[in-house]
């Protein structure tokens, strides 16, 4: 089994993993097999660089908590989905397609939940207002050198601490 | 228009009858569509669908400040408005490093479970009616407007009362409070032997709810089930008992569970609550410091560190959970509501197919959703 690309914080009373996309589903068939039973939420988020998918888990005999997050670039925006793991969340990333605009692939019944069929954009990304219209100065920030499931490179050079 | 109001006839089928159930149907409480198919009596397949009510509170609440914010939770689930300030205040708070002083706490832990009273009241009544029991409703109703009353009182207003803030509570209660609670909970002591009367212990409820709906607690878990519809299936989760916020840890009260997962299990279960919510507030308005400051210290421009929290409560639907995103600006980078009752739906597939058409009345009601959350 190859390494996972993962960092793990604690925040609060929380274990929070950054994972990378291609280890989204391997790290959480992981934690599934630790306990972690009960799915308590699923988001999806504009983080203004790309697209994030944040996964709050529960385990129901072991009372731990964790948060799992992955980015994802706007032009492929996928991460394999995990209603198979957790039936709870298939709203849930139903959600996240329909208010953000994440591809979950092998999702099945991927279709808009909240918003009608035949909008076409997905109004929680920040390119567009609340009004649902397109902010004509948006910029997508850049992708970060050191993506959130990296350590930060040392720095080679002296400078301030 | 939303969704199909069809489905595809199954291959081969003739004797399939498709209807489609809402969104004006009395029965869903509120706007939901669920498309049946129908094999004489018999539920063959269900499809939901949502989004009637859809406001998208969350972009609105990206462009609104955080004490701005608090407002708009109310009106997620407007039968118990007052609960749902407490997630996302409890978030910022947790950002900020706020202390919330105790008398704050017991304040808050009051008003909750009285609209947790308030909120089952309305359930009563309104599933009853469901059922064709048209008496309970107009009980329930009264004794739920007692509270409404404790609460303009005290808040100003009665179902939106946007009361509970960073650090405590808006502004200290009204002096005749705790006097007002006490009464009530003795009002309603009197009251709940009726009501255990004229629905529990009824033959007539009893046969249209035993067996009915069954949930087993490993899909109840898996589905993401929470509040009386997990208890109902024997999961003793509750976020008061599991996370405790507030003043919680200092207060004794049970979780009522039952084994059998049918809609008497979570009437019953609702039941059971109403009796621990007045458990809960005699204990707290014996505990409560009777002065002190009603509110923490928080800067007038509420700027929380750049991070993330997730913060879950137990309302009176289940776990209402709140994950708020700062940038360390005035206003939030996200925020995402994890509403009980959207979750709780899922389940409508799995309960109603197998069901008898009339029966899927009896289990909707036993869900309890309320659309304004379910649709944010």
């Amino acid at each position: 089994m190859t390494e996972l690309r993962y960092k793990k914080t604690t925040e609060f009373d929380e274990e929070v993993y950054a994972v990378h996309p291609e280890d989204y589903r391997a790290l959480l068939e992981a934690l599934k097999a630790e306990g972690f039973d009960y799915p308590r939420s699923l988001t999806g988020m504009d983080t203004g660089y790309g697209l994030r998918v944040v996964v709050h888990l529960y385990g129901i005999e072991n009372g731990k908590k964790a948060t799992v997050y992955t980015d994802v670039p706007y032009d492929d925006p996928v991460v394999p989905s995990v209603t198979d793991l957790w039936p709870g969340l298939e709203w849930f990333e139903r959600e996240a397609y329909d208010l953000v605009g994440i591809r979950f692939a092998g999702h099945p019944d991927l279709r808009r939940i909240l918003l009608e069929e035949d909008w076409t954009i997905h109004p929680l990304q920040k390119r567009y207002d609340t009004g649902g219209y397109l902010l004509p100065d948006w910029q997508p920030a850049p992708w970060p050198e050191t993506p959130p499931w990296e350590e930060p490179k040392e720095r080679e050079e002296g400078g301030e601490a | 228009m939303r969704g199909p109001t069809t489905i595809a006839s199954v291959p081969g089928r003739t004797d399939e009858m498709i209807i489609n159930m809402g969104p004006q149907h009395p029965a869903t409480h509120g706007v939901l569509k669920v498309v049946i198919g129908l094999d004489g009596e018999r539920i063959t397949r269900a499809v939901p669908h949502i989004g009637f009510l859809h406001r998208n509170h969350e972009k609105i609440e990206e462009a609104r400040t955080y004490t701005q914010i608090i407002s708009y939770t109310d009106r997620m689930d407007y039968v118990s408005g007052l609960q749902n300030e407490l997630p996302f205040i409890l978030a910022v708070e947790d950002l900020l490093g706020v202390e919330v002083p105790k008398r704050a706490q017991y304040i808050r832990v009051i008003f909750f479970e009285l609209f947790r009273i308030a909120s089952h009241l309305v359930w009563l009544g309104t599933g009853m009616l469901d059922l064709g029991a048209i008496t309970p409703f107009l009980y329930t109703f009264r004794d739920r407007e007692k509270i409404l009353e404790i609460t303009e009182k005290t808040a100003g207003a009665r179902m939106l009362p946007n009361y509970f803030t960073f650090g405590g509570v808006r502004r200290d209660v009204h002096p005749d409070f705790f006097k007002d609670v006490a009464a009530f909970l003795d009002f309603f002591e009197t009251r709940l032997p009726d009501y255990y009367a004229l629905v529990l212990d009824s033959p007539v409820f009893q046969a249209r709810a035993v067996g009915v709906g069954v949930l087993s607690k490993e899909r109840a878990i898996a589905r993401g089930a929470s509040g009386p519809v997990i208890r109902a299936s024997g999961v003793a989760y509750d976020v008061r008992k599991a996370e405790p916020y507030d003043a919680y840890d200092e207060l004794e009260f049970e979780i009522p569970t039952r084994p059998e997962g049918d809609v008497y299990a979570r009437f019953w279960v609702r039941f059971r609550e109403m009796e621990e919510s007045v458990k809960i507030i005699r204990q707290a308005l014996e505990k409560v410091p009777k002065t002190g400051p009603y509110k923490g210290k928080v800067p007038p421009r509420v700027k929380p560190k750049p991070g993330a929290r997730y913060r879950a409560v137990e309302i009176a639907r289940g776990h209402l959970g709140t994950y708020v995103v700062s940038d360390g600006s005035e206003y939030p980078l996200r925020i995402k509501h994890r509403s009980p009752s959207f979750a709780n739906l899922q389940l409508i597939p799995d309960l109603f197919v197998g069901a008898r058409f009339a029966d899927a009345i009896a289990i909707l009601s036993s869900l309890d959703p309320v659309f304004g959350e379910v649709d944010r």
